[in-house]
């Protein structure tokens, strides 16, 4: 190998400063986007245990800070990417259990940011959703699909039973009391990206390594959210694995 | 940058006077219900969030009325008070698993309108009831709808200021409806847990004509 001249030893000394500089000085701006891998689409993906503990002394009702999910990339998005297509769905609101998708209008999590996705919940088995819903029938808020009025403090049609007193899935014991029961059937979430593409997801559980409903009790650790997912292009009339 | 910030904080207060003035403005056609009193015996900590006995409320007549299980699916019953401290309200609707009228004739939906109560003057289209994500009028977890926040700080409801709920009856009327409180008296500000509730308190204009306007003032 060539000595280096003195010049181009300074030369690399300054870029890689340089490099530093800006990325610390710019910490905040996400990378540009990372196009879709074909291979994304039109194939049952499956996440596990996405979350992270809440805050210390959190009490069951306390809004929480929310956390991200992008479905295109399969990966989670840290909040800096708030407002870029870089994530899906968000999930905030008590335990951080009410989800919705990245919107750019008011009130979105990813409002101001390019987002043109929504959200919406078809009372439907996941295996039976095929047609893909009208763009019309998409919801663009956020923290809008969670408490089911199958149980205690229902929003509507739920991914998850909320049993307050344990009464209904359970036995009224004290371990079986407060527990959200995802509903694993009839409920089908359906979602539209960031990028305009689309997303059915079939929620499985908000607790910790329990995908097996016997496991769900009051001290397991929750939320940890587990799904499956198939994805579809933008202008797809049926959501298909292939 | 400046002018920006004057010109939202004038927004604001404006806005903020206007909503007041209109809220709180009376009228001679409403419909108020002070104090009606839910299931006073039952409570979270014992009998737990099912065991608050449902009541129901007749619109056109302006009267809690007594719905026996064999009455649930028919016309009499407008709004049933379900759910933790009769707070989680149901419109008459045949058609939805969890209303206490499934399987009955009721054609009840509900719509929110974030505006105060006497700037509804119109009932939206039935187009618009049809799309409706609502299926009661509960607590508001977030931006899902519902007419009051839940404070786990001090366990007390909350109601939420300039919203209104547009209705349709369970026999096709169109009604605006104001939830104000469950507590007792209504008052502005609740710090006492055990502040007597529930005891509903809300104010409502039904059209008798079957039209669309709820214009009140």
């Amino acid at each position: 190998m060539k000595k280096l001249s003195i010049q181009t030893f300074y030369l690399f000394i300054s870029l890689a400063l340089l490099t530093a500089c800006s990325k610390n000085s710019t910490e905040d701006v996400p990378e540009p986007e990372p196009p879709v891998a074909d291979t994304m689409f039109n194939r049952l993906i499956t996440v596990l245990n996405f979350g992270e503990a809440l805050a210390e002394g959190s009490q069951p009702l306390d809004p929480q800070l929310p956390i991200y999910y992008s479905l295109e990339q399969n990966q989670p998005a840290p909040a800096t990417y708030k407002q870029t297509n870089r994530w899906d769905i968000s999930f905030n609101g008590t335990y951080r259990s009410f989800m919705g998708g990245n919107n750019s209008i008011t009130g979105n999590l990813g409002a101001g940011g390019p987002g043109k996705g929504g959200i919406l919940i078809l009372a439907k088995n996941f295996e039976e959703v095929t047609t893909i819903t009208a763009d019309a029938d998409f919801r663009t808020g956020s923290g809008l699909i969670g408490t089911d009025d199958s149980g205690a403090f229902g929003q509507g049609l739920g991914y998850y039973l909320y049993d307050f007193d344990g009464t209904i899935k359970g036995d009224g014991s004290y371990n079986s009391q407060h527990i959200a029961w995802v509903i694993q059937s009839g409920r089908t979430v359906v979602v539209r990206t960031a990028r305009g593409n689309y997303a059915k997801i079939k929620m499985l559980s908000i607790y910790k390594d329990a995908l097996n409903p016997k496991d769900w009790k009051r001290d397991a650790p929750h939320p940890y959210f587990s799904f499956q997912y198939v994805l579809a292009k933008a202008g797809s009339k049926t959501f298909d694995i292939k | 940058m400046r002018i920006l910030t004057v010109a939202v904080l004038l927004g604001l207060c404006c806005s903020c006077t206007k909503n007041n003035n209109a809220t709180d403005a009376p009228d001679v056609v409403s419909v108020v219900i002070k104090d009606l009193p839910g299931d006073t015996a039952a409570r979270m900590g014992t009998g737990g969030s099912m065991s608050f006995k449902t009541v129901y409320f007749n619109l056109d007549s302006g009267k809690a009325v007594t719905i026996t299980d064999a009455d649930k699916a028919t016309t009499k019953w407008d709004l049933a008070f379900t759910g933790p401290y009769n707070s989680e309200v149901y419109v008459n609707y045949g058609g939805y698993q969890y209303n206490p009228g499934y399987g009955g004739p009721g054609k009840g939906a509900v719509l929110q309108i974030e505006k105060p109560y006497q700037e509804v003057t119109t009932a939206p289209s039935d187009a618009d009831f049809s799309k409706t994500t609502l299926t009661k009028i509960g607590w508001e977890s977030g931006s899902n709808g519902g007419w009051f926040f839940y404070s786990m700080d001090n366990h007390i409801a909350v109601p939420i200021k300039n919203r209104t709920f547009v209705i349709r009856t369970a026999t096709g009327k169109y009604a605006k409806l104001e939830l104000l409180n469950v507590y007792k008296g209504n008052p502005p500000v609740v710090t006492d847990l055990y502040w007597p509730s529930p005891y509903l308190n809300f104010r409502y204009f039904i059209q008798a004509d079957g039209s669309r306007s709820l214009r009140t003032q």
